[in-house]
């Protein structure tokens, strides 16, 4: 098919690839040998995962007594991990699904990395709900399955039980959306191992692809479908996460504006992260010429807009919170910016609001550095969001009889580095045993790509080169 | 010829085939199968078989099989039935309190001590309310000791006896007990003391009342308390007398004062307290106008304002040379006004142990007409304390000497809570033979030489006479668990008398007491009824016959111009800035003080639990650099040392400069794990000598104070005491409220709008046709903690010890909020209780997934402990963070003792001390959210016998162990849905009536009543 090309559009795919470049430069870290590097990186997050093994061990022998929440804050580490690693989920599926809807084509080369990053976030922060509970062996009351008890049901007003249902759809639709993906690219796999055991173990992942037109056709399909699903859910998630707090009667909770800011700001901080793997990842694996500048850009555009939102958003809240005339609401606004812990707002403010509209300027938005230190950035900044808002909140609420504070003991810590660890060692699992990104899907763009440049070839044109 | 099987089945067939097999294996083992059941069975064969199964049986039966725990009645006793609690009306005195108590037990095991309904004194303080812990705990004596080594009773009885014995003709023998208010008691001492040469009978209080009893001598004749009976005042006045805290007796005082304070619309009157002190009291923040005193004022004050008095009455006694400063000069004035605007009905506290203080109270006391109007009843007094610090101080005198042979110790341990333990434990060594009476070995026990386990209350027949007129029996409530006997039964075998206490109580009460019944009816059913009430109000008096009420005998008065010449005659004590002022703590002073309940109940104005420390001002704080956590070393040179202790400072609103307030009772060294919390301050007291008596003060000057630059963690409750300005306490003046009933609760004039507002929801309004409600006075409310305590009891809330509390792990379903406005130099403080509000709308219920809280029918927010998952959302969204949640298996209900985080001596420490846990109420487990459930069991219970009766459940039937415990009776409870009742009546019409967050529109169960304050309007 013969598509009008758009002589401004930029290439996306740098260096004249041909078909077979790509396949074989995304499979060579599959092929190959993995460098020290990569043994490092997983002996590293694979320890870190063993201690918060050890951390979560503990907290279910004896108890959520061992983290440092109370009376007044009964919520603490736990459920701003989760919220944060909810938030980071949210760019794979946004990616996959929003962008494949507003043909965003530049998304092929950073989807498949950026859905895995969904998968093994939502799976560090579904832990969380999980382990923060008192009774860890009857969680399972929480699922509505008939029983003789009654039966009884579980409350379906309350936002937890929608949290529950809204994160495992989540999962699973993202799941199955990037098995999906995969399944030609493990195909192709398949067929390049020269193991034996590699090829039957590929061979069964790709459930016999063939890559005949009838398959490719039911393919397109059901990733259409899939992404048509998941783009609601992009949106649902988030929204049934900050209704958590927004359902509730607690000063700085209880807001309208939640569910639109959490969103919001749940892309913003799934931009950062895939911003911080992919600017390693392309270096590490030479994917330059796959991940370009221009994605970074693309992305950092993402992160201004996003950034913005979420700043105007923090503005709303002081200003409703002065304009209600509500005591309560008021004195939980001054005390996150002026109270105890006055800290933790103003690095929100900076990382979330400040920082990121550099990239109102050229300049910053190309450059590597700046981006891969504002999108690490910007994930302290919203993990800082989700403190202000359980711990600040929390801490001082209407009776100053109550009032308290929190600082996590050393096993939330623990727990929180673990679930950083199980999310680098499935990553670098992932990219060891996995394409990065989409050999199929990159394919597609690059017919274009390839018309494009030699039509530039052959009008004598400069390429516009990098760097 | 093998007979022919036939087979039902395929299976038999095959069985029956196979028998022989390789493949066969017998039902029940080869040997079996071949010797029984192959083989034809002969008759002989069989009884051979039964004979050896029935020997074999009978055999292994007589194993002694170990037997644990319940153990099912063999004989049903009549009057108990499983599951089912019998009440027993019982008294209680520990030397300080007195109190009527009703003791709930079950299955023969007392679980919780509820004011006696009818008696007089039947009121409880956190104390008397915690005292039931001590009966069970683990840490008493089971055995007696000779030189510290386990003897038995007939050895160390016969022993003692031949002991005592042997200074029978020649030897001095002293007994020491704490005051003793049984008549039967009395008369059973004095017939041991006679029958030595030479024995001597010395009452020592650990709270002395030496100077005010001696005093009362000196104008009356009389060595007594008189009955102060602020409960008729008008205006109360308390000059360092902490009487709501500890002064005299906390929960009787409380609940006259609670009775004096009480203002309805129909009565709209209250007592005028005044308070004035250095240290920030209890009783003092309660006060409507707070005089702060600076150290060692209180002398100076109470003479000037004898003065002022004097002249102002014209009375004609002399005045008394005493310099004033300016701001005493003005609060003279002050005091004095307002005493004489009620005259008759005016009365002066004095809590130092001072003599001349005393005095000039006593004379201020008489010129206010308090004696004239039986305000101070010193016609029917007190008894509840008769010690004499001089006979004590003489005692030692005559140990030091060694001039005593026999010492029996009863019931106090000076060698912990005497002013110069050391002292007295050095005398200790110098009597001969040193036998110590007491339920647990403490530190005097580990220097006697023979120490006997006693029963406490609880377990003990006597009889009690409180004050005059008012004759009580206890009944014990318990058998013991432990192998002690009652001081009385061991004075009885010493006298070498065949009968026990009881039969002696009963004989001495037939001939002594009976007579003074003034009754017709026999003996026994009196008796009876004695016992079965647990009191009677006696109609004679054994000293003065026929009683005569409000009758004063003038004849019996001294001489006031010379009283008061005496008075001033009498050497003041030397206090300078800075000293340091004891109080007794919640804790009390050291029988309690491995109460786990009592030392996790707040402190009432720091709500700091787990530790005694040095409270100082927050002016003299900046001054001198103290921050609440520094650790100061406190030292004051004593006559033979210094004595010094480490502990750490807190910074306490409205305490005087130079004051450094310390709490004794703590630092145990012979008790439990949990007494051994704190410093010993009892040493920082000191012997006044004064008129040729020496007096226990427990202000003391000399005192060194310096920082060690460590820091110690100090643990409270509760971090923030500023309102911020938001409605959450409301309060008014008296005056303001005479005015406009709205006042301070103008909020919610509005009536129409708020009965709107109230209505207003999304959802179906919900209909009751019962309805739990509270109402809490805050007006009434004194922060005492009794409620606190009864609570813990009552539903076996966990104590999780200091650790845990840092760590805001606290679990008291009931808490008392304590806000400071003003000053902080003088502030007010006012107390809220706060406890689950029972919303209707309850935030709490529509988080929870797992609907594991929910509301009943009759609006209590419930909580079903084993369907909770532990999420904690609800503990969020409970706006009044009422909610407690178990972080870790506080209780030991889990299987895993290895994540038990029980506080060791605390109720749940072992299987003794969970003898007092209420069966009614599950011990919750690891996990689960808890709070306050209305005391649904007693509800419960209420509502099961009301259908048994075919009634409705009565008025005021059902009390909250809260309500029951509150001295001043600042809680009501009762069903809302029934517009006859006392809460459903003033929750409609009560212009104080508020909700704390009604603006939430989570419509709570439990409404507060604004605070009035007895001032006028521009001292609000």
């Amino acid at each position: 098919m013969h598509g009008y090309e758009s002589p401004l559009r930029p290439v996306l795919v740098k260096g004249e690839k041909t078909y077979k470049d790509v396949t074989r430069d995304i499979l060579r870290p599959i092929l190959g040998k993995p460098s020290w590097l990569w043994y490092l990186g997983l002996a590293v997050s694979s320890l870190a995962l063993l201690w918060g093994l050890y951390a979560i061990g503990r907290t279910i022998f004896f108890g959520v007594g061992e983290w440092n929440i109370n009376r007044t804050i009964g919520w603490g580490w736990a459920i701003i991990n989760f919220v944060w690693w909810i938030g980071i989920g949210h760019a794979g599926t946004l990616i996959s699904a929003i962008l494949l809807l507003f043909r965003q084509k530049w998304r092929t080369a950073v989807n498949r990395s950026a859905e895995a990053m969904t998968i093994f976030a939502v799976m560090c922060a579904g832990l969380f709900p999980a382990l923060h509970v008192g009774r860890h062996l009857v969680v399972f009351f929480i699922f509505p399955y008939p029983n003789s008890r009654g039966p009884l049901w579980v409350n379906f007003n309350s936002p937890l039980f929608w949290d529950v249902t809204a994160i495992s759809t989540y999962f699973l639709v993202s799941l199955l959306f990037w098995y999906i993906g995969l399944i030609p690219d493990l195909a192709i796999i398949r067929d390049y191992t020269k193991s034996a055991i590699k090829r039957k173990i590929y061979g069964i992942l790709s459930f016999g692809w063939l890559g005949s037109l009838k398959q490719w056709q039911r393919w397109e399909t059901i990733s259409l479908h899939l992404a048509g699903l998941a783009t609601p859910l992009v949106l649902s998630v988030h929204s049934i996460v900050s209704f958590d707090f927004a359902t509730s009667v607690i000063p700085g909770w209880h807001t309208t504006i939640f569910p639109p800011y959490f969103v919001a700001g749940a892309v913003f901080s799934g931009f950062g992260m895939v911003l911080t793997l992919l600017l390693i990842a392309r270096k590490a694996m030479n994917l330059e010429d796959y991940i370009t500048v221009d994605h970074i850009e693309y992305m950092n555009k993402i992160l201004l807009a996003t950034g913005s939102i979420v700043g105007t958003a923090y503005l709303t809240e002081l200003f409703i919170a002065w304009y209600s005339g509500n005591i309560y609401e008021q004195y939980a606004f001054w005390n996150r910016a002026f109270g105890p812990y006055w800290w933790s707002y103003w690095i929100m403010m900076a990382c979330n609001v400040i920082f990121p509209q550099t990239f109102w300027i050229r300049k910053f938005r190309r450059n590597l550095w700046w981006t891969f230190i504002v999108s690490i950035l910007v994930n302290i900044g919203m993990w800082f969001e989700r403190f202000v808002i359980v711990v600040t909140s929390l801490h001082r609420d209407f009776l100053p009889s109550a009032w308290s504070m929190y600082f996590a003991s050393w096993v939330e810590v623990s727990i929180y580095i673990g679930t950083l660890g199980l999310f680098f060692t499935l990553f670098f699992l992932f990219i060891r045993f996995f394409p990065v990104i989409a050999i199929s899907e990159i394919k597609h763009i690059l017919g274009s790509e390839m018309a494009l440049l030699k039509r530039k070839k052959s009008s004598a044109t400069v390429v516009e080169s990098e760097n | 010829m093998e007979k022919k099987k036939y087979w039902k089945s395929i299976q038999e067939g095959k069985h029956n085939v196979q028998k022989e097999g390789k493949n066969y294996h017998p039902e029940f083992g080869e040997w079996v199968e071949n010797t029984i059941f192959k083989k034809q069975l002969s008759r002989r064969d069989f009884l051979k078989w039964t004979g050896l199964t029935t020997a074999a049986t009978t055999l292994a039966s007589c194993w002694e099989v170990p037997v644990r725990k319940a153990i099912p009645y063999f004989i049903q006793p009549e009057e108990s039935i499983p599951g089912v609690a019998v009440h027993y009306a019982t008294a209680y005195f520990d030397g300080e309190e007195f109190a009527s108590l009703l003791v709930r037990t079950r299955e023969g095991r007392p679980i919780k001590v509820e004011p006696h309904p009818k008696a007089p004194f039947n009121a409880t303080s956190a104390k008397i309310q915690g005292s039931l812990f001590n009966l069970y705990d683990h840490r008493r004596l089971d055995s007696p000791l000779n030189k510290g080594e386990k003897v038995s009773w007939e050895k160390a009885l016969k022993d003692t006896k031949v002991i005592l014995d042997s200074v029978k003709e020649n030897g001095k023998v002293r007994i020491v007990t704490p005051t003793i208010i049984s008549p039967a008691t009395k008369q059973l001492l004095s017939e041991f003391l006679s029958s030595f040469s030479d024995a001597k009978h010395i009452q020592y209080d650990v709270v002395s009342f030496s100077a005010l009893l001696d005093a009362h001598e000196k104008a009356f004749g009389k060595r007594v308390i008189p009955d102060y009976r602020i409960d008729k005042a008008k205006v109360v006045l308390g000059v360092e007398a902490d009487f709501l805290g500890g002064w005299l007796s906390a929960g009787e005082m409380a609940r006259r004062y609670g009775a004096a304070r009480r203002v309805t619309k129909q009565s709209p009157e209250m007592l005028l307290h005044l308070q004035a002190e250095s240290r920030y009291s209890l009783t003092g923040s309660n006060a409507d106008y707070r005089y702060k005193l600076q150290v060692g004022e209180h002398l100076p004050f109470i003479i000037g304002l004898y003065n002022e008095i004097a002249k102002k009455t014209d009375s004609g006694l002399p005045t008394v040379a005493v310099s004033l400063s300016e701001d005493l000069k003005k609060y003279v004035e002050e005091v004095s006004e307002k005493l004489l605007s009620a005259p008759g009905y005016a009365l002066v506290l004095y809590g130092p142990n001072d003599l001349k203080g005393q005095m000039f109270a006593v004379a201020i006391n008489y010129l206010l007409g308090a004696y004239d109007s039986g305000l101070a009843d010193i016609e029917k007094p007190l008894y509840i304390r008769q010690g004499s610090d001089h006979e004590f101080f003489e005692l030692v005198d005559e140990m030091n000497k060694g001039q005593v042979d026999v010492l029996i110790l009863y019931d106090v341990n000076p060698a912990y809570d005497y002013a110069y333990p050391e002292v007295f434990a050095e005398a200790l060594k110098k009597v001969k033979h040193v036998i110590t009476l007491a339920d647990k070995n403490h530190e005097t026990g580990q220097l006697s030489e023979w120490v006997l386990p006693s029963s406490v209350p609880y377990e003990s027949w006597r009889d009690y006479l409180p004050k005059e007129g008012v004759y009580f029996i206890a009944q014990p409530v318990f058998t013991g668990l432990y192998n002690a006997k009652q001081f009385e039964d061991i004075l009885l075998a010493w006298l070498g008398q065949d009968q026990n206490f009881y039969t002696y109580l009963k004989n001495f009460w037939t001939n002594n007491i009976y007579p003074l019944y003034g009754e017709q009816k026999d003996p026994e059913s009196l008796w009876q009824t004695t016992v079965h009430d647990g009191y009677f109000m006696l109609k004679r008096s054994a000293t003065q016959g026929e009683q005569q009420d409000g009758t004063q005998e003038d004849s019996m008065q001294a001489d006031w111009s010379q009283y008061v010449n005496e008075a001033s005659s009498i050497e003041s004590p030397e206090l300078s800035s800075p000293a340091v002022y004891l109080y007794e703590p919640i804790i009390g002073t050291g029988r309690y003080s491995n109460n786990a309940w009592l030392q996790e109940t707040p402190d009432p104005l720091t709500k700091v639990v787990w530790d005694n420390f040095v409270a100082v001002g927050p002016a003299f704080a900046r001054e001198n650099g103290y921050k609440t956590g520094d650790l100061v070393r406190v030292s004051l040179m004593k006559g033979s040392g210094t004595y010094t202790v480490e502990l750490p400072i807190v910074v306490q609103p409205g305490i005087a400069k130079g004051v450094y307030a310390i709490a004794v009772g703590y630092g145990r060294t012979a008790d439990g794990k949990v007494a051994q919390t704190g410093k010993n301050a009892f040493p920082f007291a000191s012997l006044v000598k004064q008129g040729g008596k020496y007096y226990v003060l427990w202000i003391t000057s000399g005192v060194k104070v310096e920082k060690t630059g460590q820091t110690y963690k100090i643990v409270s409750t509760q971090e923030h005491f500023n309102l911020e300005g938001r409605p959450i306490v409301r309060e008014t003046t008296l005056e303001e409220w005479k005015e406009n009933p709205w006042s301070g609760n103008e909020e919610r004039a509005d009536t129409e709008k708020i009965k709107k507002l109230r209505k207003t929801t999304f959802y179906p309004e919900r209909e009751f046709v019962q309805h739990w409600d509270m109402v809490i006075d805050l007006s009434l409310c004194i922060g005492c903690g009794a409620c606190v305590v009864a609570c813990d009891n009552e539903n076996n809330v966990p104590v999780v010890g200091k650790e845990e509390v840092s760590r805001v792990h606290e679990m008291h379903w009931m808490r008392i909020d304590l806000y400071y406005s003003g000053d902080p130099e003088n502030p007010d403080a006012v107390y809220q209780p706060m406890l689950c509000q029972h919303c209707d709308h309850a935030p709490c219920e529509n988080v929870c997934p797992v609907a594991a809280t929910n509301s009943s029918v009759d609006g209590i927010n419930q909580m079903a402990y084993n369907r909770c998952i532990g999420t904690r959302y609800c503990a969020n969204n409970c706006p009044y963070k009422v909610r407690r949640f178990n972080w870790y298996d506080y209780t030991g209900a889990d299987s895993f003792p290895l994540n038990e985080k029980i506080v060791e001596d605390g109720p749940f420490a072992n299987d003794k001390n969970r003898l007092i846990l209420n069966p009614d109420v599950v011990v919750r487990s690891r996990g689960v959210m808890e709070k306050c459930s209305f005391c649904i069991q007693r509800i419960q219970e209420a509502k099961l016998k009301a259908k048994a009766e075919g009634r409705k459940i009565r008025d005021g039937e059902i009390k909250t162990a809260c309500q029951a415990a509150c001295p001043t009776g600042a809680i009501q409870f009762g069903d809302g849905a029934d517009k006859s009742t006392k809460v459903a009546q003033l929750i409609e019409s009560d212009e104080r009536i508020y909700y704390v967050l009604e603006e939430l529109h989570t419509l709570p169960s439990v409404a507060y009543m604004t605070k009035i304050r007895n001032r006028s309007k521009q001292n609000a």
